[in-house]
């Protein structure tokens, strides 16, 4: 290269000039030489043996050996150089651990490293190896010097593992597996929807596979940017194992043509294909994950958590419907058979057989026979049925004896409807009845026989027909189950006993239409027809039966005189009655035929027997006076019957109805008092005296009323006067019952006055209560004989009653009815001041002795209308005494229905006073302990 | 006045897979709850005969529901011994009270709502209290002898009506209770609209109208039928008649004051099972055995 002009030569050269071919090729010739491509060229004495590098491995037994020397193992020409070990205290040697790796050269460290198992980075699914590589790389920069100076923990840096592209794509709304470009050339909906189906499936993509998707959809896009819509198909879903087959593992890998036989059984079943392949997305699909912000929400984004067909089976069943279109274009639709069915192609290099050489072999189904009905008939009876098919007797002459024809004939309907025990009892009968040979088979035995069966097989008909039973009703099937009919549990947990005695207390309520009425020929109301028209009709109601009806005649009049009227005709129908009833005797035989065929108006000591004898036998229970009689029509039902007693709410409860704790203040619930202490610790005040006799006995309202009317005596100051006196002793409140008990149970003597009926009718009132209250106070203590006692405190009661006695002859048609059967003593009573206590009515005496002592009281009821019985040995003064208070009774009853305000009145301050009395409960005296501790014998006071 | 009476067919509210043992309407009448056999409650708006909503939680057959006075929440019982307090709007079972140890037959909610009494077969009526999360009762009243029937509430009282035949008050602010003895099996218990009476149907076929104050039967009302099956009774918003219904399917008027019948009608193809009046208006509904509510107007 130089200057041509100062030369001469004027010859200017550019650029290198080329080699010398020779030169060139020895140079090229050593290179190659180098690299040992030129082994094959060279003598084989020449030829040495090179790594793939180039690099000699054998260097001659003298000059190394192999692998020896200066170029293959140390960095050095001497070969092993020992290191000089140094440490000194400010630089301590370090302990460097030596590894097989340190002895090891490139090849060698790679075929260790083939040996060991690590994650591809093609296989990372979320990205965790890629984000590694970045970190690693990013440390490898910061060997740089750094901005922030010092230590900075690598937790904190952590490099972005997604491009700068895939960020602003992000940011613009795109997400890993859409594609990139205008929506309206994505309209193919089921590609779209393959991409969020495999977006779903891997809902966490990798940021490996999202380091490569973007890359690989632009290609994608680029290519397909002219037809298909630019949607990224996921790279990273090849296909999904649905084989038990180990990972990797490829059956088909020698033999493609028998996966495309796969592929096709597969396709033979599209839905089970589906199924299989998509049930591993169904499962990683999470339920929260729902449909972006920025995506368009069309139709067929409906069916986002459907398992619709995966993206690589859609494409593969594309490609198999054309396939299989062709396939059926070429071959005529071929009968499928059972055995043979394994595809719809052939496999790959088979064509499929033009003829089936396989025959199905069909058989025909078998001949129904014509006259064959498809359900099945159950012959007649089927516990008849041997007797009628099985062994039918053959048809039988009659025999020429027509008697004998007779004979038979009745003897086999007989037997065939009682059954073979007549037969065997005929049979014992007639052993030596030469006419009855027929049953042992003599003569005519065969035709006897014969119409047996014939017998037999008719009744075997009707049984059949029989069953035909109209459906069971609910207590029927009540019964067949088991059940307690419903009816019955009106009465619930009553003893037998107790259900005769409410079965008498009905028959006091309720009547029922008798058998025949009363003609009675004597008109009772002459003077007054419009009277005698209302009685007409009380008496036709009468028997009519049902509950009492208001009589229509009768609404001219008042209350007072309406109940006064009908009392009237009460006491007129039962006098007229009594002339024609039968006698006690017969009743009682009726009562033990048919209890509830008691009228109330006749037979009313009937009834009364049957309560004396429940209460004799059970003197535990609870006996309701029923107010017989009564002068209302309302009252004249003992049901409705009311009850009332003390029952605690519990604080909580008062609270949510915001009502004050009426027991506020009592620790413990209060509990129901006994009977005894309840009617001695009562407070001395007349009506609570009542109330709480009532509230004892669970008596009905009503009689608390007509018991609290006897009790208080026409006039009102003289009413007063006991009760003051009962207030300063309160233990004569006992014996106040006991005067009362007394009182009205004073036995009668029978007057056969009409006119005093009704006065009999409210002592049957009286007498029930007593009946009731004497089995009460009996339930304590029973006083095992009637003692006559002496209770002077109790003369100012005794008085009362006596101040108002009249002097009317006293009638009791029925005569005495409640008498009872242990004190049929005469009692010989000083007027007003001996008590006689009702004895209590344990069952002491067995039951045969009441019934029997019964028939003798009506016994003595019958003749009570001609002679006065013996044991009725009352002083006239105290009959007189009781017809009295009867009186008062009337008309206080009168008053009653007046003034049902003032009752009402009353009866609140009865509750006033009863919970003060419980309040001062706990402040009793001792006196009113030792009270009731002596009170269940009524003879000590 | 008669001719007032609900007797043509309004609506039918069909939707109930099985009988349906109670109807009842919400407090201001506006809608009306249906529960039955097949364990479903149905809320409806029987004007225009439409299912709002249906209610499902109960295990067994769902024998009664009551609807608080505010109407947000209801509370129901079945045979499956619980019983189930509802949020209308949500349905969602609030509580689930336990206690009874037998089917519970009737469920009613004091006047102010705060307290959810109910009777069983287990001869018992039990108080639950919705205010607290105590699914306990609070009391427990075992005064009856028979399986408790029907129920019905005043301010402080709870009237309680039995198979043992009993109507059974009890006054809270008394501290006292007082019992009715029909001496007939009790199968629906309801009050007059001004207190003063109860209206009691007995098992023999009989309604009874009982003075509270006194306990006296004032009335007797026949004709229908009811011997076996649990059915209702109540009386017409007026006062003025008697409303009961009949195994047969029919649907009787009586006059409250001289117990005549004064209509009846077929309403069920089989027996009915529970009726119920609308406060203010002539309307009354039905429900049946036969799986229908049938809603009827003048």
């Amino acid at each position: 290269m130089g200057r041509g002009d100062d030369d001469g030569s004027a010859l200017v050269v550019y650029g290198t000039p080329l080699e010398n071919s020779d030169e060139l090729s020895a140079r090229k010739r050593a290179k190659a030489l180098d690299k040992g491509t030129l082994r094959q060229q060279q003598p084989v004495w020449k030829q040495d043996a090179r790594d793939s590098e180039g690099r000699r491995r054998f260097h001659g037994a003298f000059t190394g050996g192999f692998s020896a020397g200066y170029f293959n193992t140390v960095g050095s020409k001497d070969g092993w150089e020992p290191k000089t070990f140094k440490s000194s205290r400010g630089s301590r040697a370090d302990m460097r651990q030596h590894s097989a790796y340190d002895y090891m050269d490139d090849e060698e460290r790679r075929e260790m490293d083939s040996k060991q198992i690590g994650t591809a980075q093609e296989f990372d699914t979320f990205g965790f190896t890629a984000a590694e590589y970045a970190r690693r790389e990013a440390t490898q920069e910061t060997n740089r010097p750094a901005v922030i100076p010092g230590f900075v923990p690598d937790e904190i840096i952590v490099p972005p593992t997604d491009s700068i592209g895939v960020k602003l794509l992000r940011k613009m709304g795109w997400r890993h597996g859409r594609g990139i470009g205008p929506k309206h050339i994505a309209a193919s909906s089921e590609v779209k929807r393959e991409g969020r189906k495999a977006m779903l499936a891997l809902a966490s993509a990798g940021s490996s596979s999202q380091d490569a998707g973007p890359s690989l959809e632009d290609s994608e896009t680029a290519e397909e940017q002219l037809d298909l819509p630019p949607t990224s198909v996921p790279d990273f879903v090849r296909k999904i194992k649905d084989n038990v087959h180990g990972l990797g593992f490829d059956p088909f890998q020698s033999a493609p043509e028998f996966r495309h036989a796969k592929d096709y059984r597969l396709d033979d079943d599209k839905d089970k294909v589906k199924r299989r392949t998509l049930r591993p997305n169904a499962v990683t699909m999470s339920k929260g994950f729902g449909i972006g912000a920025l995506e368009e929400m069309g139709d067929e984004d409906e069916d986002v958590y459907a398992t619709g067909p995966h993206p690589e089976m859609m494409v593969l069943e594309d490609e198999e419907l054309e396939r299989l279109e062709k396939i059926e274009k070429k071959a005529p639709p071929r009968p499928r058979l059972p055995t043979v069915a394994v595809g719809k192609d052939a496999l790959p290099g088979f064509k499929l057989a033009s003829e089936n050489t396989y025959q199905a072999e069909w058989f025909h189904p078998p001949v129904v026979p014509p006259d064959y009905v498809p359900v099945h008939k159950f012959v007649a009876a089927l516990d008849l049925s041997q007797s009628q098919s099985d062994n039918a007797p053959l048809e039988a002459p009659q025999p020429e004896d027509k008697t004998l024809v007779k004979l038979i004939d009745g003897m086999a309907i007989l037997v065939a409807r009682s059954g073979t025990q007549l037969e065997a009892l005929s049979k014992e009968k007639n052993k030596e009845n030469p006419l009855f040979q027929f049953l042992f088979g003599g003569p005519g035995g065969d035709y006897y026989t014969r119409r047996l069966w014939e017998e037999r097989s008719k009744r075997g008909l009707q049984i059949q027909s029989n069953r035909d039973r109209p459906k069971l009703g609910a207590s029927e099937r009540g019964q067949a189950l088991g059940e307690m009919p419903l009816q019955k549990s009106a009465l619930p947990a009553i003893p037998a006993e107790d259900r005769a005695r409410l079965q008498a207390t009905l028959n006091n309520t309720f009547m029922k239409p008798s058998a025949e009425p009363t003609k009675t020929n004597r008109l009772p109301f002459e003077d007054d027809p419009a009277k005698q028209a209302r009685y007409e009709q009380f008496v036709k109601d009468k028997y009519t039966g049902g509950l009492r009806k208001m009589n229509k005649g009768a609404q001219q009049l008042t209350e007072a005189q309406r109940a006064q009227e009908i009392l009237e005709f009460e006491a007129v129908a039962h006098a007229a009655r009594g002339t024609v009833s039968s006698s006690g005797a017969n009743l009682l035989g009726k009562l033990a035929a048919s209890s509830d065929r008691f009228t109330s108006g006749g037979v009313e000591q009937a009834g009364k027997f049957v309560k004396s004898i429940e209460e004799q036998q059970s003197p535990n229970q609870l006996s309701v006076p029923s107010t017989n009689y009564a002068p209302q029509p309302s009252t004249s039902l003992s049901y409705p019957r009311r009850t009332e007693e003390p029952w605690r709410p519990l604080p909580l409860l008062c609270k949510r109805f915001d009502v004050l704790d009426p027991y506020t203040g009592q620790s413990s619930l209060a509990k129901p008092k006994s009977r005894i202490e309840s009617l001695t610790l009562a407070t001395p005040s007349e009506s609570l005296f009542s109330s709480k006799i009532t509230e004892a006995l669970g008596s009905a309202a009503k009689d608390e009323e007509v018991q609290r009317e006897s009790t208080p005596p026409v006039d009102e100051g003289e009413q007063q006067e006991p009760e003051e006196k009962i207030a300063e002793k309160p233990v004569d409140l006992y014996k106040a019952i006991f005067s009362d008990d007394e009182e009205e149970e004073a036995p009668s003597q029978p007057v056969k006055n009409v006119d005093a009926a009704n006065a009999a009718l409210t002592r049957l009132v009286a007498d029930d209560f007593l009946e009731s209250l004497g089995k009460e106070l009996g339930l304590a203590v029973p006083p095992p004989m009637p003692v006559p006692v002496k209770a002077p405190e109790d003369s100012s009661k005794g008085q009362t009653t006596q101040d108002t006695s009249g002097g009317q002859p006293e009638d009791i048609s029925k005569g005495q009815t409640t008498e009872d059967t242990s004190s049929g003593q005469p009692q010989d009573i000083p007027k007003g001041h001996i008590k006689f206590v009702k004895p209590s009515r344990k069952g002491e005496e067995p039951k045969a002795d009441i019934q029997k002592e019964r028939d003798e009281k009506a016994q003595a009821k019958d003749a009570q209308y001609t002679s006065e019985p013996e044991d009725h040995a009352t002083t006239k003064d105290d009959k007189d005494q009781r017809r009295s208070r009867d009186k008062r009774k009337d008309k206080s009853r009168d008053r009653r229905e007046e003034s049902s305000k003032e009752r009402s009145k009353r009866k609140r301050r009865e509750r006033k006073e009863r919970h003060k009395r419980h309040k001062s409960k706990r402040r009793r005296t001792s006196s009113s302990t030792s009270s009731s501790s002596s009170s269940p014998s009524p003879s000590c006071s | 006045m008669a001719d007032q009476l609900p007797r043509r067919e309004a609506v039918v509210l069909r939707g109930h897979e099985g009988p349906v043992l109670a109807v009842r309407f919400n407090s201001d009448g506006n809608y009306c709850i249906s529960c039955g056999r097949d364990r479903v409650l149905c809320l409806w708006n029987p004007q225009k005969g439409l299912r709002i909503k249906s209610y499902n939680a109960h295990a067994r057959e769902v024998r009664d529901v009551a609807v608080v006075a505010d109407n947000s929440k209801f509370c129901s019982c079945g045979a499956d011994r619980q019983l189930f307090y509802w949020d209308v709007p949500t349905g969602r079972v609030i509580r689930k009270f336990r206690g009874h140890d037998s089917e519970v037959n009737t469920v009613k909610f004091s006047e102010n709502s705060t307290v959810i009494v109910s009777g069983g077969y287990d001869r018992s009526v039990r108080a639950f209290d919705c205010r607290s999360h105590s699914i306990e009762p609070i009391q427990v009243i075992e005064a009856f002898s028979d399986s408790v029937t029907s129920l019905c509430m005043t301010r402080t009282e709870i009237i309680a009506g039995s198979v043992d035949g009993s109507i059974r008050t009890f006054d809270i602010r008394a501290g006292r209770y007082c019992s009715d003895d029909l001496g007939h099996p009790i199968n629906s218990v309801t009050l007059s609209h001004d207190g003063k009476c109860t209206l009691a149907g007995c098992l023999d076929s009989t309604l009874r109208l009982i003075d509270r104050e006194t306990g006296d039967l004032l009335q007797e009302y026949k004709g229908h039928i009811n011997k076996s099956y649990k059915t209702d009774s109540c009386l017409t918003n007026t006062d003025a008649h008697v409303v009961g219904s009949s195994e047969d399917g029919r649907i009787y008027y009586w006059d409250l004051v001289d117990s005549s019948v004064v209509s009846s009608f077929k309403a069920h193809a089989s027996a009915v099972t529970s009726i119920a009046y609308h406060k203010t208006e002539p309307m009354l509904v039905t429900s049946s055995i036969d799986g229908t509510v049938r809603v009827w107007t003048p």
